[in-house]
C-alpha cells in the first residue's frame, strides 16, 4: 500500500492473525490489507460466540479484537486469550475503557478509525510470533 | 460507525457529576432518616405498652382501694348490728335478740379476713392492727355484757352498758376505721399522682416521637422530590446528549465528505500534468464515497430520529432509493406489509439497499435514458423457533438489452451479497437474470 510494505514484510509473512470485529466492512477491510502484508487471517469472527469457537480450535498466532460485538463485549473472548497465552489487542470505538471488565482495561487498545500504518505497528510489535 | 451508533453515552462527566453525588447524599440522608424513623416507632410502641401496663396497674390498685373501704364499712356495719343485736337481749331478756348478735360477730370476722387479704403494703398492717384491736376489744366487751346477762344478772350487765365503756370501744372502732380509709384514699392520691407524672412523661416522649417522625416523612418527601428532579435533569441532559452526539455525527458524515472532496482538489495530490488523467477516476470515487456515506446519514438520521428503536422499511427504502426516484423516466416500486426493521438491521439493509441502486444505476434498469423499472417487494415469514424472517425482493426489468453478469466483482456486489449474512447472520441471493438483476435479501427481525 505504501512504502512500508515492503520492509518488514517478511516479518508478518505467513504470520496467522483471528480477527474478530461485528462490521462488515471494517472486517473485510482488516482481512484485506493483513492478508495483502502476507499475514493469513483466521475468521473473521462477528461474534462472541463465533469468536470463542474459533479461539478453541487455535492454529493463529494473535488476534485482533473489537470490544462491542452486536451489543455483547468481547471480554470472555480476551479472558481465554489471556488464559492460553495468545497475544491479541484490542480495536474499538469507544473511547473509554469502562465497558471492558476491569482487568482487560488496561491492556493495548487502537482506536477507530485506524490508519493502516498504525495497524501495521501494532501488528508487529504486539502479534509476535512465538 | 457500528459501535457510535449502537451504543449511547453511557456515563457522563462534568455537571451531571455534582447531581450524581448530590443524589447519592440525598439517598444517604433519606436512609439514615429511614433508620431513625424504624428506631422512632419501635420506641413509641415499647412506650405503649408500657403506659398500658401502668394503667391497668392503676385501675387494680383503685379497685383494691374500693374493695377495702366496702370491706371497712362492712366491719363497722357488722360490729353495730352486733351492738344493736346485743343491747336488744339486754333490754328484753329475748334470746331472739341474740341471733342478729351472733350473726353480726360472723360477718364482721368475714369482712376482717378480706380486708387483711387486701393489705398490699407491710407498712399499712399496723393500721389493720389497730382496727382488729379495737374490735377485738369491742366484741370481747359485748361478749363480757351478754355472758353475764346469761349469768342471771341482767342489772351488772345494764350496769356495764351504762359505764359508757362499749360506747367509748365503738368510737375507738370508728377511729381506726377511718383512720385506715384516709390511709387507703392517701395512698391512692398519692399512686395517681405519680401515674399522672409517669403518663405525662409517656405522653411527651410520644409527643416527641411523632413529632420526629413526622420530621422524617416530610424530609424523605422533600428528598424524593429533591432525588425526582435530579433525575430529570440528568434525563435532560442525557437527552441533550444524545441529540448533540446525532447532530456531530451527521456533521462529520458531512466533514468526511467535504475532507474528500477537498483532498481530490487539492495540488498535492494530483500533479497538474496527471490532474487531467485521473480526473475520470478520481470522480467515479468521489461519487461511490459520497454515495455510501449518504446512505449512513440517512440510516444514522432515522435511528436518531427514532431513538434507535425500530424503524418502519417502507420508510428506510423509501428514503434510501430516493435519489433514484425523483427521475419520472425511471420507476421504482415500492410494496409490502409495515414491517418495524430493528435499529440494528437498518444499516446493513440501507446499505444494501444503497449497492443494488447504484449498481443498477451503473449497469441496471436504473441507467439513465435505457433505463427500465426496478420493484422492491417484501413479507415477513414467521419462523417458529425463531425471529420472525424478512424476505425482501428487488427485482429489475431492463426495457431493452439484456444483462450479462459483470466480470469482475467490485465492492458494492462484495456489500450486496455479504454484509446482511455476516452483520444480521442472515442470507442474500443475487442473480444475473437475462431481463434484469434479482437479489432476494433474507433477514431475521430481532432486536
Amino acid at each position: 500500500m505504501e512504502s512500508h510494505d515492503i520492509e518488514g514484510a517478511a516479518e508478518l509473512t505467513g504470520r496467522r492473525i483471528l480477527v474478530v470485529e461485528d462490521d462488515y466492512l471494517v472486517a473485510s477491510w482488516l482481512t484485506g490489507i493483513l492478508e495483502q502484508w502476507g499475514c493469513r487471517v483466521v475468521g473473521p469472527a462477528s461474534t462472541v460466540a463465533e469468536a470463542l469457537r474459533l479461539v478453541e480450535e487455535g492454529g493463529f498466532d494473535g488476534a485482533i479484537l473489537d470490544v462491542n460485538l452486536r451489543g455483547e463485549q468481547s471480554g470472555p473472548v480476551a479472558e481465554t486469550l489471556e488464559a492460553r497465552g495468545v497475544p491479541y489487542f484490542f480495536l474499538t470505538g469507544y473511547g473509554s475503557p469502562a465497558l471492558l471488565p476491569e482487568a482487560l482495561r488496561d491492556r493495548h487498545k487502537l482506536f477507530k478509525p485506524v490508519k493502516a500504518s498504525e495497524l501495521r505497528m501494532a501488528v508487529q510489535r504486539r502479534l509476535a510470533k512465538r | 460507525m457500528s459501535e457510535t451508533t449502537r451504543a449511547g453515552p453511557r456515563r457522563s462527566t462534568g455537571i451531571s457529576e455534582d447531581w450524581r453525588r448530590s443524589a447519592k447524599r440525598s439517598e444517604a440522608i433519606a436512609r439514615a432518616m429511614f433508620a431513625v424513623a424504624v428506631a422512632a416507632l419501635l420506641v413509641s410502641a415499647a412506650t405503649a405498652v408500657w403506659a398500658s401496663a401502668r394503667i391497668s396497674e392503676a385501675i387494680e390498685l383503685v379497685r383494691q382501694s374500693e374493695r377495702m373501704t366496702d370491706a371497712l364499712e362492712a366491719i363497722l356495719a357488722r360490729v353495730a348490728d352486733a351492738e344493736t343485736g346485743h343491747r336488744g337481749y339486754l333490754l328484753t331478756g329475748e334470746e331472739r335478740f341474740l341471733e342478729p348478735y351472733h350473726e353480726g360477730l360472723a360477718q364482721a370476722d368475714a369482712a376482717r379476713r378480706e380486708a387483711e387479704a387486701l393489705i398490699y403494703e407491710p407498712g399499712r398492717r399496723s393500721l389493720l392492727e389497730d382496727l382488729e384491736a379495737a374490735v377485738d376489744a369491742k366484741i370481747e366487751h359485748m361478749q363480757g355484757t351478754v355472758e353475764i346477762a346469761r349469768g342471771g344478772d341482767m342489772d351488772g350487765a345494764i350496769e356495764r352498758v351504762r359505764s359508757g365503756e362499749g360506747m367509748r370501744l365503738m368510737t375507738r372502732v370508728r377511729d381506726a376505721a377511718a383512720a385506715m380509709r384516709v390511709d387507703a384514699r392517701a395512698l391512692l392520691t398519692k399512686r395517681a399522682q405519680e401515674l399522672e407524672r409517669r403518663s405525662g412523661a409517656a405522653l411527651a416522649l410520644s409527643v416527641a416521637l411523632h413529632a420526629l417522625l413526622l420530621a422524617f416523612i416530610v424530609g424523605a418527601f422533600l428528598s424524593f422530590r429533591r432525588m425526582r428532579a435530579i433525575r430529570a435533569r440528568l434525563e435532560d441532559r442525557q437527552s441533550l446528549m444524545v441529540q448533540e452526539l446525532n447532530h456531530r455525527v451527521r456533521n462529520n458524515l458531512a466533514a468526511m465528505l467535504a475532507i474528500a472532496e477537498h483532498s481530490m482538489h487539492s495540488p498535492g495530490v494530483e500533479g497538474d500534468e496527471k490532474r487531467a488523467a485521473c480526473r475520470e477516476t478520481m470522480e467515479r470515487f468521489l461519487d461511490a464515497f459520497s454515495g455510501r456515506v449518504r446512505a449512513m446519514g440517512v440510516v444514522h438520521t432515522m435511528l436518531s430520529d427514532r431513538k434507535w428503536d425500530d424503524v418502519d422499511l417502507r420508510e428506510l427504502v423509501e428514503r434510501i432509493l430516493e435519489p433514484y426516484r425523483s427521475d419520472g423516466e425511471r420507476c421504482v416500486e415500492v410494496s409490502g406489509p409495515p414491517v418495524r426493521t430493528p435499529a440494528r438491521a437498518a444499516g446493513p439493509l440501507g446499505a444494501t439497499l444503497h449497492e443494488l441502486a447504484t449498481n443498477a444505476v451503473k449497469h441496471g434498469a436504473l441507467r439513465p435514458n435505457r433505463g427500465g423499472d426496478v420493484s422492491v417487494r417484501w413479507r415477513v415469514e414467521p419462523n417458529p423457533g425463531g425471529p420472525d424472517k424478512l424476505h425482501l425482493e428487488w427485482k429489475e426489468h431492463r426495457r431493452n438489452g439484456t444483462l450479462e453478469a459483470p466480470e469482475r466483482q467490485g465492492l458494492g456486489t462484495d456489500l450486496i451479497l455479504n454484509l446482511t449474512a455476516y452483520e444480521l447472520g442472515g442470507k442474500t441471493d443475487l442473480q444475473f437474470e437475462p431481463d434484469g438483476v434479482r437479489c432476494v435479501l433474507e433477514a431475521p427481525l430481532e432486536g
